[in-house]
């Protein structure tokens, strides 16, 4: 295949697929030492490389040197309020360095870190304040300006962690306001994306259109609508094989770029043509994962033509159905399910002082709906209930997610299903909530369009 | 600064448009230039804050609408949102002085309390302006009826300067204003003044003497009506006594406690305004004012981009919805 001309990969060119197409996309064969060699380029170029490890007994995101750091042989078990760390049992799963789901790290730990700094004056009190203005000097260095950040490549994401920084994208640098330093770590983000080639029992991506195919050249992902729309994007692309009984090829990956600067990294790689046998077996390993999910949202009640309803709007007839008291009764309000979701972005400010209160700093760090204080409004929380703070929040991702960004905000990554400490399954509680209640539907409101 | 924009009536209810930052997280400094005392009972600390931004890029295309509002950070305490209650007019030029305005704050809390202790030629951090403003546009040629409660008049306070600055593109104009006892009437120097510039001023409050004063000295003097702003409202329904009051071309301002204006809302929808033409200024916490922080979502809106002023046909199922 012809190499596009070898430019050196540029921090400013985020992997955006739109930029892909022949001879983009063209899938090679690699094998897994490989990997090393990638992670080496990655990190002459700079980069501060992140993938799986293992780390307390999950599998979670931290920074790599080499592949002998990937959980190879370890598989994941999960179920609601369960994740059990496994070892994949025989040959030649066991092989593998990506069998398993999802832990309870996602990308927004290094895009959105749960903490970080708000530029401002760093001196407390009137008049001893010096904002500095940016407006005075716009060169300035001034500690306002977002730091430079080391950029980070992740290896390992999945197709639903992929729809999730489209989302994160749209909440923080959708026009007019972008959040800067989230735009700065968000553009040097180089996506090794991984083909799921298991489903955990929490996994129900398929039914948010967001998985389990990563999308691709010949398969594109679901575009999320709307003017402005980042299609979901990697820059390189792997699916990790491993032979059956009868096949030809040994354990390897097929890989493939989504950007130009992921195909001036491929071309630097040895690689092979794959065979139709390898293209074969990632069909059907693919199709295996699409029949491994079980779970599944569903769609509002049909409507008289048989088409499935509108969950959004189904869900906001029943903000008064008697099951959201049902599920207070068993949710603890702990949070676990927002801090493990992809795609919450909640937060607050506090001002942290020093003892003497000379120096402050503005700290923004994760909040959660569920905190009783997160709607504190004229001296008392506006949500004082469990029942008023879970429905804010499976409504807010379900329904007026659409009308605040054109998208779900869940990707069915089933993260709050396993780390809900009582077992809370969204998937089931909205099919309570769409079972016939003595509450009289509401009037929906029509949906609004902001983007 | 252009002065003409930070009063004028063109203003567009669009906040989406044009921001001056496109990061909103940097505050800019402000010089506190002046500081009136405005209410100074036992249970109510008002005052107002005239502020001057630094000059600089920001400051001189700093230009706000009626009902927008301001994040104002006091390093140390913490950042409150805080409603633009006037442009500041120069006394003897009787311009809008640029990159200056006026802020009415009630000291309530830990980050209030901080602000009620500055002293004049103290600097705090401005991020703004932020939200949707009063819809000044539709309210050309129509009749308005502004309802305030309590603090609810200092948000409203722009409407009605730019009101008073070219009446005669109006309508019949009366401010309803209801307070709790007499002593917490805001602005309540400037009721003449608007009375004289053609803006009808009826006030009512909860009790003629402050019940959370206890044994207060005076006498009652307050020989107005007793009872809140609804009553006022619902005055309306006897053409006896209002013979010009036009439901179809009236546009309705509600800003105070949402108890109160869900009340009023059902009022004049009984009284046959139209619901589009009805408009309130809700309020949630607010940790960032654009969108990030999600505090102040309600429903599918968030007030902050979405509101604060946010009309009667989006804001009635929402309202009727406990604990949303
Ligand atoms: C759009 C808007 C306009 C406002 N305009 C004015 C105004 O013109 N004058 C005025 O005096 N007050 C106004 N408020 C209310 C003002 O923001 C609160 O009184 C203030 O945040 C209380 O902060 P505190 O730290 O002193 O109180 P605390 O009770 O200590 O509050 C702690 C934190 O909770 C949040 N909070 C508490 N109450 C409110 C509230 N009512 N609204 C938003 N956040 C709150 C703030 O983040 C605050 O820092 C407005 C609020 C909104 C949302
Ligand atoms: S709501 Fe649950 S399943 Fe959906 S994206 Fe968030 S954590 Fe994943
Ligand atoms: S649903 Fe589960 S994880 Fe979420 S707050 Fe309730 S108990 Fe915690
Ligand atoms: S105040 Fe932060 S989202 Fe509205």
């Amino acid at each position: 295949m012809t190499a596009p001309p070898s430019k050196p990969p540029s921090i400013d060119s985020p992997g955006m697929l739109h930029d892909a197409g022949p001879p983009y996309g063209t899938p090679r064969w690699i094998a897994p030492s490989q990997l090393q060699s990638l992670i080496d380029i990655l990190r002459i170029e700079n980069y501060r490389v992140l993938a799986p490890t293992l780390d307390q007994h999950a599998i979670v995101y931290d920074e790599i040197t080499s592949i002998g750091q990937l959980p190879k042989g370890y598989s994941d078990s999960q179920a609601p309020a369960v994740y059990q760390l496994t070892q994949t049992p025989s040959a030649p799963e066991n092989q593998k360095l990506f069998h398993f789901n999802l832990g309870p790290h996602s990308p927004k730990q290094f895009l959105f870190p749960p903490n970080s700094i708000l530029p401002g004056p760093q001196k407390a009190g009137p008049q001893k304040a010096d904002f500095n203005d940016a407006d005075s000097n716009q060169s300035s260095d001034s500690s306002h300006e977002p730091q430079l950040v080391q950029p980070m490549a992740i290896l390992g994401l999945r197709a639903c962690e992929l729809a999730a920084i489209a989302i994160q994208d749209r909440v923080l640098m959708s026009p007019p306001f972008i959040d800067s330093q989230y735009a700065l770590r968000r553009k040097s983000l180089f996506v090794i994306a991984v083909q799921c080639t298991t489903a955990a029992s929490t996994c129900f991506c398929h039914s948010m259109n967001t998985g389990p195919e990563l999308p691709g050249p010949e398969l594109p992902g679901p575009e999320l609508p709307g003017p402005d729309a980042n299609p979901i994007t990697y820059d390189l692309a792997l699916t990790e094989l491993v032979p059956s009984n009868h096949s030809q090829f040994t354990h390897g990956f097929l890989i493939q770029a989504g950007s130009r600067r992921g195909q001036v990294i491929l071309d630097q790689l040895p690689s092979e043509e794959p065979t139709p046998e390898i293209l074969e077996a990632k069909k059907q390993t693919i199709e295996a994962v699409h029949k491994k999910i079980q779970r599944a949202m569903p769609s509002g009640p049909s409507n008289i033509d048989g088409q499935p309803g509108d969950l959004r709007d189904a869900l906001l007839a029943r903000l008064n159905h008697p099951h959201w008291q049902n599920v207070a009764d068993r949710c603890l309000s702990c949070a676990n399910c927002t801090m493990v979701c992809p795609t919450c972005f909640c937060s607050s400010v506090d001002e942290v002082s020093d003892l003497l209160n000379e120096s402050s700093i503005r700290q923004r760090h994760w909040d959660s709906c569920f905190n009783p204080d997160f709607s504190h409004t004229s001296g008392a929380p506006v949500r004082n209930t469990v029942r008023s703070r879970y429905r804010q929040w499976l409504t807010h991702k379900l329904a007026t997610w659409f009308d605040q960004f054109d998208s779900s905000g869940c990707v069915g990554c089933g993260r709050c299903i396993t780390w809900c400490p009582v077992g809370i399954d969204l998937t089931q509680e909205v099919a309570k909530l769409l079972e016939p209640s003595d509450a009289p539907l509401l009037n929906v409101p029509p949906r609004l369009h902001h983007r | 600064m252009n002065s003409e924009r930070s009063s004028s009536l063109v203003d567009v209810p669009n906040p989406h448009s044009d921001p001056i930052d496109r990061d909103p997280w940097h505050p800019h400094s402000a010089t506190i230039r002046r500081i009136d005392r405005e209410l100074d009972t036992p249970t109510s600390s008002v005052f107002t804050l005239e502020l001057r931004l630094e000059p600089s890029p920001y400051a001189d295309a700093y230009c706000f609408s009626p009902g927008q509002f301001n994040m104002l950070l006091l390093p140390g305490s913490g950042e409150v949102a805080i409603s633009h209650s006037g442009p500041s007019i120069d006394r003897t030029s009787r311009t809008v002085s640029p990159g200056t305005f006026l802020h009415t704050i009630r000291a309530i809390g830990r980050v209030t309390n901080a602000l009620e202790k500055l002293r004049v030629g103290d600097e705090l951090g401005v991020r703004g302006p932020y939200g949707t403003s009063w819809p000044m546009q539709q309210l050309i040629g129509q009749d308005v009826l502004l309802l305030s409660g309590g603090l609810g008049m200092a948000p409203l306070r722009p409407v009605v300067y730019a009101i008073e600055s070219r009446r005669d593109d109006f309508g019949r104009v009366d401010l309803l204003y209801g307070s709790r006892s007499p002593e917490t009437i805001l602005y309540a120097s400037e009721l003449d003044a608007w009375k004289r510039a053609g803006i009808g001023v009826e006030t009512i409050v909860d009790h003629a003497q402050d019940p959370l004063v206890e044994n207060s000295p005076c006498k009652p003097t307050w020989t107005g009506p007793v009872g809140n702003v609804t009553h006022l409202l619902n005055r309306r329904s006897s053409l006896l006594d209002y013979p010009d009051f036009h439901p179809e071309r009236t546009q309705v301002l509600l800003c105070g406690p949402e108890i109160m204006m869900h009340r009023c809302a059902q009022s004049a929808r009984k009284l046959g305004i139209p619901a589009s033409s009805i408009w309130l200024s809700m309020e949630r916490n607010m940790q960032c004012g654009v969108g990030y922080c999600g505090h102040c979502q309600w429903g599918p809106l968030f007030l902050c981009k979405d509101g604060p002023v946010v009309p009667y046909d989006l804001a009635e199922t929402l309202l009727e919805i406990k604990d949303l």
